[in-house]
């Protein structure tokens, strides 16, 4: 099922379509494949890569919120060497572009998690995570800082095999700030948004719902704000974007690349529905047809242009 | 693993704030005794993983004994029979029906649910079947007639004794002095930690907040008892461990 309609090309990605599943909500996809063929999606964004394996906070790791959720997982995930041994080979098994996320502690472990997955045959991209809220260190550290954030661009750049998409933050007072940093820091794009830091208190017991306290809301009550922030990234550098908070629908996808994302990543979504990203990618023709788009392409910036 | 849109069939209020919703659907073909279905509740995000308690392969139909905790399951409450809801399932791994002579199955409070079809499997292949209940108080009382119908009259505590015995189901389980050669139990922590403490061989299901139900967002994890870096999915490798097994 190729779509002309639908191509995409980004740096280090050719997407059949614009729509991928958005790190840390899909796992490494073998769960939905028991659902559907991983093959229709644009591309897939792998859980987080850390240097050691990671177990993450405690629990409950998640609460619901109005129209969305909170989460502080913390990063859990096997470790980069075992993703490289047993994750991206299986991935490759489908037609779809594989783009790993990587985080860190210190620049040190970034810059060697980014090297050795970077070189891993199939990856095609690396996000690179500088603002997970749900972590002591390292995480959004390096995304509130632009001096940081921009370094620490650099010297994953100068190792890294394939593009470096960098994920930024919205838990800062100038989101064009970190992007121009990123951008100077010589970044291939950015992708953007990670989650918005809140918190739930339960009111029998007067304590925090999540075990860690506070954990990053997404999910549709988040939208608003995505696209907000990509509006003015895309006025603010020259990098292609990846957007993503909130997408439920096909509406949503084209009301995010009206802001400035040339492809689009569905988090939250797949929990309340596991088939909402095929679902999404088989109505987009339909929803494009009714805002008399031709291309997808001619959707990526349309806001900035009327 | 299906996501069907499946069709109440009863919806009904069986003790305080708790309720039995009978479905029915293609689903249920694959269900095991102590899996769950993970239920989509129009206007919320996140689903609600609710236990199987009982199941019908061959009228498709599977009952859910459920309670309202929040605004979710209150929605829940409010369908009415004819209207249909969402359903992913059979998730989790559920309790093995094993070979034994004797077994004590243990519910305490919502706990109760996934040990109905439970008892029918491990009472069909001539198992002896004990089950012992403990809730709060008189009106959270639910499940004796589920267990009835399979000709078992369950042991009932309540930790107040304005009904049955008084106490929780542990003491109860003393006090008559119950035995068997595996526990299958469901409940709160503490009552799952008593029965480790009580039981050497046997299988407990956890209770947790969840968010996709199916092993991708590594919200519902806990640890293994002995390997401190083994990890396991409540709504995948369990939510059903062995005694002894994983940190409660």
């Amino acid at each position: 099922m190729s779509d002309e309609r639908l191509k995409v090309k980004l740096p280090g990605l050719k997407l059949k379509n614009p729509v991928m599943p958005a790190s840390g909500c899909f796992g490494f996809g073998r769960e939905f494949a028991e659902l559907y063929d991983l093959s229709l999606l644009g591309a897939v964004i792998m859980k987080a890569a850390t240097e050691a394996p990671k177990y993450g906070n405690p629990t409950p790791r998640v609460a619901e919120t109005p129209a969305g959720m909170l989460n502080a997982i913390g990063l859990q995930n096997p470790g980069v060497d075992k993703i490289i041994e047993r994750e991206v080979p299986w991935l490759r098994q489908f037609d779809t572009c594989i783009i790993a996320n990587v985080a860190g502690n210190t620049t040190e472990d970034y810059v060697r998690t980014a090297e050795k997955i970077s070189r891993a045959e199939g990856v095609c991209a690396i996000e690179l995570n500088i603002s997970c809220p749900n972590v002591k260190e390292g995480g959004i550290a390096f995304g509130t800082n632009p001096a940081v954030a921009a370094k620490l661009t650099e010297e994953v750049k100068k190792v890294s095999a394939v593009p470096v998409y960098v994920k930024l933050s919205p838990n800062v007072t100038d989101i064009t700030e970190i992007a121009r940093a990123v951008e100077s820091g010589g970044a291939d794009g950015i992708s953007m948004i990670n989650t918005l830091l809140g918190m739930r208190l339960d009111l029998k017991t007067g304590r925090p719902i999540i075990a860690n306290k506070t954990g990053g809301l997404s999910g549709a009550a988040i939208k608003p704000v995505a696209v907000r922030m990509i509006y003015q990234v895309y006025e603010a550098v020259k990098l292609p974007i990846i957007g993503m908070g909130g997408i439920r629908t096909a509406e949503d996808v084209l009301e995010l690349m009206y802001a400035g994302a040339s492809a689009v990543a569905v988090g939250t979504a797949n929990f309340t529905d596991p088939f909402v990203c095929p679902k999404i990618i088989e109505s987009l023709p339909e929803a494009m047809d009714k805002y008399g788009i031709e291309k997808i392409t001619d959707a990526i910036g349309k806001s900035h242009r009327v | 693993m299906l996501d069907e849109k499946v069709l109440i069939i009863e919806n009904s209020l069986i003790a305080a704030d708790t309720y039995r919703m009978v479905l029915q659907g293609e689903i249920t073909e694959e269900f095991k005794p102590g899996q769950f279905v993970n239920l989509e509740i129009e206007g919320y995000t996140l689903r609600r993983p609710i236990s199987i308690s009982s199941f019908d392969k061959q009228n498709k139909t599977f009952t859910l004994l459920y309670k309202v905790l929040g605004e979710g399951t209150q929605k829940m409450a409010e369908m009415e029979p004819g209207q249909k809801i969402k359903a992913l399932g059979a998730l989790g791994n559920g309790f093995p029906i094993e070979k034994a002579a004797s077994a004590v199955l243990i519910g305490g409070g919502a706990g109760t649910g996934p040990l109905v079809q439970t008892a029918k499997e491990l009472k069909d292949q001539g198992t002896e079947v004990k089950v012992v209940l403990g809730f709060p108080t008189k009106a959270d009382v639910y499940g004796e007639e589920d267990f009835e119908k399979l000709g078992i009259t369950p042991y009932v505590s309540t930790d107040d004794g304005t009904y049955g015995f008084k106490g929780n189901a542990i003491d109860l389980i003393k006090a008559e002095g119950i035995t068997g050669e595996i526990a299958y139990a469901c409940g709160p922590k503490r009552m799952l930690m008593a029965v480790e403490d009580t039981f050497e061989r046997g299988y407990i299901s956890l209770d947790i907040r969840m968010a996709c139900g199916m092993g991708a967002c590594m919200a519902c994890v806990c640890k293994d008892k002995e390997d401190k870096d083994k990890y396991y999915r409540v709504c995948k490798e369990g939510p059903v461990f062995k005694i002894g097994q994983v940190e409660i």
